[in-house]
């Protein structure tokens, strides 16, 4: 155990493709810069939009994000994965984002306060379904958007970064600067969430 | 294992990654439990749900418009280092250029000041003695007509 923690401070992550590109954009390849876009820019845009709920936000703050990638780009040493070093700062922009604007993509009157933790309300809108497929799945999807931004933050980031990005708990861990173990709790706390604010729908489609 | 404990193990049951001893636990006892089973279903249900929230594209031409929207955020001095780089040059390359030009000037100007020094002490030695005597009455010339007039005044006074 100790001996991979030491092993892991020496490894400067050239290993990482996107590492790598990183630093030859710093020696001044633009096409470095533009490759790690086209490889990044599609995901990130996907992990803000799940986190914020709006596409235009999505937009902006994605592009903002790469802006900062690019401004920090001089001053840039290695000390993660690629990866985990762009989702923390994404992270970071659209929580200010967020906070600045206090922007609500979806209304929050869907959800109520237990112990400091936003947990959803049922879902009210149960007399418009009718049993046409397309008007469930996008109401399902509607009901999913809205059951993810309910959740409160560090637990939303846990599981878009696990359910749509494919992070292991390793690599969670990493981006939140949190221990594996957090990771897990918070995970479980946001599965429970989840679950009370879709119960209408799961039995509804049983 | 009562129920509390086998709740512990839904997640991971439900990602595939449960030990296979664990896993027929599981399975035994929601197949004897209806209360687990219900719940273990919503917990599967709700994760397959997230499924429905499908990604989205970025609309095209997002990489012209990020080289746009940087170029309006850019101070000055990073504009002209910007299109400094744009000749393909590294980026430390680009400071070193700009910290050789800012030492060649100066150089240049303490140089061309000490030329003019020495290019003065050569001309004052190689002067002859009437040279001298207008250098030495340059100011009492220049000023000929100003002291003419002083005389004018004293004259009045007198
Ligand atoms: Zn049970």
């Amino acid at each position: 155990m100790f001996f991979f923690k030491s092993e892991d401070k020496t490894i400067p992550y050239f290993s990482d493709p996107d590492v790598r590109l990183m630093l030859e954009f710093q020696k001044g390849s633009k096409e470095a810069f533009e490759t790690l876009m086209r490889k990044n820019y599609p995901f990130l845009l996907n992990f803000i939009y799940r986190y914020t709920g709006d596409k235009a936000t999505a937009e902006d703050l994605t592009q903002e994000v790469f802006i900062r990638v690019y401004k920090s780009a001089s001053t840039y040493v290695p000390r993660a994965q690629f990866k985990t070093w762009l989702y923390k700062i994404a992270r970071n922009t659209s929580l200010n984002e967020l906070r600045r604007y206090k922007y609500r993509a979806v209304s929050l009157n869907t959800t109520i306060e237990i112990d400091g933790e936003q947990i959803p309300r049922q879902i009210e809108d149960k007399k418009i379904r009718r049993p046409d497929e397309i008007l469930i799945h996008s109401e399902t999807v509607q009901a999913v958007k809205r059951a993810i931004y309910a959740l409160p933050e560090r637990q939303r980031v846990v599981i878009i970064l696990r359910r749509y990005e494919g992070f292991s708990y390793q690599e969670i861990a990493r981006t939140m600067k949190i221990s594996e173990k957090a990771v897990k709790s918070l995970l479980s706390r946001a599965r429970e969430n989840l679950k009370n604010a879709l119960s209408c729908l799961i039995h509804g489609q049983k | 294992m009562n129920c509390k404990d086998i709740k512990q193990m839904f997640f991971v049951y439900i990602d595939g990654e449960l030990e296979a001893e664990k896993e027929r636990i599981v399975v035994d006892h929601i197949a004897s439990c209806e209360k687990c089973r219900v719940q273990l279903y919503e917990y599967k249900r709700s994760w397959e749900m997230l499924g429905t929230l499908e990604p989205i594209e970025p609309t095209p031409g997002y990489i012209s418009r990020f080289w746009t929207a940087l170029s309006y955020r850019l101070p000055w001095y990073e504009k002209i280092l910007e299109g400094i780089r744009n000749l393909f040059l590294p980026r430390r390359v680009v400071y070193r250029v700009a910290l050789a030009l800012i030492v060649l000037i100066a150089v240049y100007v303490s140089v061309d000041k000490y030329t003019n020094v020495l290019r003065t002490r050569t001309l004052l030695v190689n002067m002859s003695e009437e040279e001298w005597e207008v250098v030495e009455n340059y100011d009492l010339i220049a000023n000929l007509d100003l002291l003419e007039s002083l005389k004018g005044i004293e004259n009045i006074k007198l």
